[in-house]
């Protein structure tokens, strides 16, 4: 049995694709994972899935039930417009109110998983693994900043 | 060998490891949990692993070897600052204050290891550990993590767990944007020498633009960082009052090595606690008087190269980030500490435990950790303290063991006093 990738939502109940705090990257691939499974028609839950599509509502701020706030931290900002230049699915953008939008079919996407078109799918795969990559890569550009031991090669 | 064969081996031999350290015998059970909560994170990455199909797609396979490797690379440090967490060096006396104090900020359920560390020469702080939220880690560099004197730094370890339990960075993020967008917008040529295609004019420069928004993802996160630090500096003074500007001198000054972007330099960091002592001072007479020339006891810590003008150029925004928000985290960390009820320094109290000191005799009832630290530092700095007493030949070790005992004596009466 294995567990959803830890985040800080245990935490304090609400986590952004730019949390340094967050373990973006190992729920992306545990999503790519389930997507990856669906596609292949083996029996899986989409658990992973429908809570990076939490995470995605939460940093743009999509979820309909709260008062819109226009403010997108500029973390995931970095994180998801990479994900989608890497990512084959995706168009390239270049203004704030494409990338929400992006967002916005990515989240509707993923909710709508069990019943989508292979291709679909197959691109929403893509996508996820394309977001572990920026989510890892914009985490460790953060920390490898910090000055080395100076005894250490 | 298979790639995923080689995950799982190495998953193996750490999840080994962690069953051999989990037969130590640890003081508290804290360390224990932690090492539970340890095992079950590699427990996941190999059943993830293992139960992955034997046909599947390559780019997923490395992805989940790769989350385990890094996994491993994280938490490897921080195995044997648990297994440390055994170690008979480390002042176990004050175990029991600090998780009391802890907790009373935090709630019960707030768990705490005490360890020591051989990795840096300062209080040893961890990226946060998400399988590990209410955890305060403090780690004491270990030829210091048995002088008494150093323990208002803990404040400051104890600082970053509240700035991730209440999500602060989360809550600050907005207005840390805001700062650094206008320290854009007021050095606008600067920029366009690194970014001349995000904008044509300085009208330019607004949230709404991807091409800024994206380029400034690392200052901003940067100056959330140093805004952690100064959150945590903010915690550790109003706790500790000045034993917190001595210790921190003296594990600190003047300087030593490059600087982090993640932190603010040092005569900032100084010059910011100063600015804080002087606000809390408002509401209790007598209190966070800084020694005069405090600040000149520091350096600020060399500088990014030359050749890294651009990096420079980030750094300085994530300045202007970070020191915008510093009055908001004075008073976050005083009202919320403030609401915690926390015990603070009581001139009195410290004065009749500097009565029993004199006699190298720990004071009873004394109410709280900063009294005793305080009383400390007042003794360390007193040559003539115990000119009395000419028997005393190593003054340092006879005033640790002194303090020692008296919060040894003060955790006894907090669990006398807490019994039914």
């Amino acid at each position: 049995m294995t567990t959803t990738a830890a985040t800080t939502t245990a935490q304090n109940g609400r986590v952004q694709l730019g949390s340094t705090d967050a373990n973006v990257p190992l729920l992306s691939i545990e999503a790519a994972n389930e997507l990856d499974e669906l596609i292949e028609g083996r029996a899986t839950t989409l658990e992973s899935v429908a809570r990076l599509a939490e995470v995605l509502k939460q940093s743009f701020q999509l979820d309909p039930s709260e008062a819109r706030r226009s403010f997108v931290d500029s973390g995931t900002v970095a994180v998801f417009s990479q994900a989608i230049d890497e990512s084959s699915s995706g168009n390239s953008v270049s203004t704030m109110q494409e990338l929400v939008q992006q967002a916005t079919e990515i989240v509707k996407t993923l909710e709508t998983a069990t019943g989508g078109p292979t291709q679909e799918l197959e691109k929403l795969r893509d996508f996820c693994i394309a977001l572990a990559n920026a989510s890892t890569a914009y985490q460790q550009s953060i920390f490898e900043m910090r000055p080395s031991d100076p005894l250490r090669s | 060998m298979s790639l995923r064969e080689y995950s799982v081996s190495r998953l193996n031999s750490v999840l080994e490891g962690i069953g051999r350290l989990k037969e130590s015998d640890f003081p508290y059970p804290h360390s224990r949990d932690a090492l539970i909560r340890l095992e079950q994170l590699f427990f996941s990455h190999k059943s993830r692993l293992e139960g992955l199909s034997p046909d599947k797609r390559p780019a997923i396979v490395q992805m989940f070897c790769s989350a385990a490797l890094t996994d491993l690379f994280k938490y490897l440090a921080f195995l044997g600052f648990i297994l440390r967490s055994t170690n008979v060096r480390n002042a176990f006396e004050v175990y029991g204050p600090l998780l009391r104090l802890s907790q009373q900020v935090l709630g019960k359920d707030t768990k705490l290891v005490l360890s020591s560390e051989w990795e840096g020469y300062s209080p040893f702080t961890y990226r946060p550990i998400a399988e590990l939220p209410n955890f305060v880690l403090i780690g004491f560099p270990a030829p210091e993590s048995s002088n008494p004197l150093l323990i208002p730094l803990a404040g400051h370890e104890l600082g970053h767990t509240i700035w991730n339990v209440k999500s602060f960075a989360t809550k600050y993020a907005e207005k840390v944007e805001e700062q650094i967008i206008a320290e854009i917008r007021s050095r606008f040529e600067e920029y366009m020498n690194f970014y001349s295609a995000h904008a044509s004019k300085k009208e330019d420069i607004v949230p709404e633009n991807l091409f800024v928004k994206r380029a400034i993802a690392l200052p901003a996160e940067w100056a959330i960082k140093q805004c952690e630090e100064f959150f945590c500096d903010f915690v550790g003074l109003y706790l500790f009052d000045v034993a917190y500007l001595h210790a921190f001198a003296y594990l600190f000054a003047p300087t030593a090595g490059q600087r982090s972007v993640l932190y603010p330099n040092t005569l900032t960091r100084v010059e910011k606690l100063k600015e804080a002592a002087a606000r809390y001072a408002q509401k209790v007479a007598g209190a966070y008087r800084v020694p005069e020339d405090y600040a000149a006891l520091f350096r600020n810590k060399s500088e990014l190269p030359p050749n890294e003008e651009q990096k420079k150029f980030l750094l300085s925004l994530a300045d202007a980030g970070s020191n915008g928000m510093t009055g908001d985290l004075m008073s976050e960390a005083q009202s919320l500490l403030s609401a915690a009820n926390v015990p603070l320094l009581s001139s009195d109290e410290k004065h009749r435990i500097l009565d029993r000191f004199k006699f190298v005799v720990p004071a009873v009832e004394v109410k709280s950790l900063s009294n005793i630290l305080n009383a400390a530092w007042d003794v360390y700095h007193d040559p003539k303290f115990w000119e009395h007493l000419p028997q005393i030949q190593n003054r340092q070790r006879a005033l640790k063991e002194v303090v020692l005992k008296n919060i040894e004596v003060l955790e006894i009466e907090q669990i006398l006093q807490d019994a039914p």
